[in-house]
């Protein structure tokens, strides 16, 4: 794949990201803003909290947006640092490999827990 | 000044190199390394928004993943996530979850003035280069300065977060 | 009187740099390459420097000034302070004293094909007509065109200075200012050259190289156009047409494009 696609995918996830990061930073780390703005603050981090925002598949689907999109922005900067430490092909090759390996695993990791704190029990 | 002398690389040896190369007299690398990246001198203010955008990127994605462990504890049911609350209001915690959230602020606010220029916006266009030379990035001091006070009122608005939790 | 301080390399003795320094008297109007002739001439012979054109037209003085990359033809004794802090460029192999090996540069330099590739390649060779352009179009490319391949650029660069692959601020704006000539064909070719990690996309806008420029030529404004014509599809689909040298009787779409006067009877 040429490095332009992959380098615009970069960007928009960081558009992405703006967004989808600016809220979850903006609701469960600003609570006491918002709740001087107006907004009623419920404790956002309470169990029953948490857990009835796993149980809306709004929620769970943002979740996994965001894991994505943060993921794949975050490694895709983590290569290009990676690659400029060590550019010869055979490093180049393994950097790729390895960050390609952790982001999967990650990710999939990741779902897995939004999966089950979704389930209804 | 660098901070230290970066030339004292030592030689690839001779061996190690075609003859025709072996003969030359020997040269010292002028390359600084990583080191350059860290070191910016008197360069201007976005030599040095690079670095804090290439660190606060760094401690973010490493961040990233022990974030997603630590809320899967939830999955282990309301007692166990109430202790990992209490354990994360330990102080040093506190104070490492707001260098995250500074870190946050910076690279996404900073974040939207490098995702403007990389595509070549808020950077004008090429003219005739008369001297004093004008130079693009400067053209976009004005957003740059903008989104920096933005973040320092947001990480102040986080300080205050944390002190009144 | 001026202190000037220089990091000496003697490929034949030394391991690593030392640092010498010399008291010149301060000449109006003298500049950092005046001051380093005055201390070859009546001080220390064996100090070795290059230049050649003496007003910053052919970029062979570059070094490391007061932990800047400057000309030293161009730079002015008297705006410096009482201490001159020379050293050789850095990123750059150092063959003597301030004498550091540009070799990399136009290397890199040649592989983005700084040359303009078009598909009649006969009529370039031996041009019957012209290839005409119009003011704003040349306004495109211009400015980049001014590059002196000094590498102060490449001196300046975060990026260059950890990986010695990466094209480099000065081979990158230049792909850029034959992308953008609107004669030129060659963006397919030239992308793959500079369509990677260590193209292109090695930038990350750090903003020192033109900084650095001694000619205004921006290589950071060249690099993210450039980067933006690789996501978004060259500045010009094909390379312009030739055009009679003289046109007698313009057509009606050349007449409005390059304002040509009607023929008098």
């Amino acid at each position: 794949m040429r490095e332009s696609r992959l380098w615009a995918l970069h960007l928009i996830a960081a558009a992405a990201l703006l967004a989808l990061g600016g809220l979850h930073m903006a609701l469960m780390h600003y609570p006491a803003l918002l709740g001087a703005l107006g907004r009623p603050s419920e404790p956002v981090l309470a169990f029953a909290a948490v857990a009835a925002r796993d149980r809306a598949a709004l929620w769970r689907g943002l979740y996994v947006l965001l894991l994505g999109f943060a993921l794949y922005h975050g490694l895709y900067g983590t290569r290009g640092i990676l690659r400029e430490v060590w550019p010869s092909p055979r490093a180049a090759r393994a950097i790729d490999v390895g960050v390609v390996l952790v982001g999967l695993l990650v990710f999939v990791y990741g779902v897995t827990v939004i999966a089950l704190a979704g389930m209804p029990w | 000044m660098p901070p230290t002398d970066p030339r004292v690389a030592p030689q690839t040896p001779a061996s190690a190199q075609p003859v025709a190369w072996a003969q030359r007299p020997r040269r010292l690398s002028g390359r600084l390394g990583v080191r350059g990246w860290l070191y910016a001198g008197r360069y201007p203010a976005e030599r040095y928004l690079y670095i804090l955008h290439r660190i606060s990127g760094l401690g973010l994605v490493l961040y990233l993943p022990l974030h997603v462990w630590v809320t899967a504890r939830r999955l282990e049911g309301p007692e166990v996530w109430e202790q990992t609350l209490a354990t994360l209001r330990h102080p040093a915690l506190v104070v490492g979850e707001f260098l995250v959230l500074a870190a946050f602020v910076f690279h996404a606010l900073n974040g939207i003035r490098l995702l403007a220029g990389h595509l070549g916006y808020t950077l004008g266009r090429p003219g005739h280069p008369v001297y004093p030379y004008p130079i693009a990035l400067h053209r976009q001091r004005p957003l740059a300065a903008v989104l920096m006070a933005l973040a320092a009122v947001f990480v102040a608005v986080g300080l205050w977060e944390v002190i009144v939790r | 009187m001026v202190t000037v301080r220089v990091a000496r390399f003697n490929p034949e003795r030394d391991a690593v740099l030392r640092r010498q320094v010399w008291k010149v008297p301060l000449l109006p109007g003298m500049t950092v390459l005046d001051a380093l002739f005055a201390i070859k001439e009546h001080q220390d012979g064996s100090l070795a420097f290059r230049c050649s054109c003496r007003m910053g037209v052919c970029g062979s003085c570059g070094m490391l000034i007061n932990g800047r990359p400057r000309l030293a033809c161009t730079t002015q004794v008297a705006e410096l302070g009482p201490v001159v802090d020379l050293r050789a460029l850095p990123n750059h192999d150092v063959i003597k004293d301030l004498v550091c090996d540009l070799g990399q540069t136009f290397e890199k330099h040649r592989t983005v094909r700084p040359y303009l590739i078009r598909p009649d390649v006969d009529e370039q060779e031996r041009p019957t007509r012209e290839y005409a352009q119009t003011p704003e179009e040349m306004l495109a490319y211009l400015q980049f065109s001014y590059c002196l391949k000094c590498s102060l650029c490449l001196a300046a660069c975060p990026t260059e200075a950890s990986t010695p692959q990466f094209l480099g601020p000065q081979a990158l704006a230049q792909a850029y200012r034959y992308a953008a000539d609107s004669r030129d064909g060659g963006f397919g070719v030239r992308a793959d050259a500079v369509d990677s990690l260590q193209g292109a996309f090695g930038c990350h806008l750090a903003g020192a190289c033109s900084e650095a420029c001694p000619k205004g030529v921006d290589p950071a404004l060249a690099i993210q156009l450039l980067k933006r014509a690789l996501v978004f599809g060259p500045p010009h689909r094909a390379p312009a047409p030739v055009v009679p040298a003289q046109p007698r009787t313009p057509s009606a779409e050349a007449a409005a494009r390059f304002k040509v006067p009607p023929p008098s009877v």
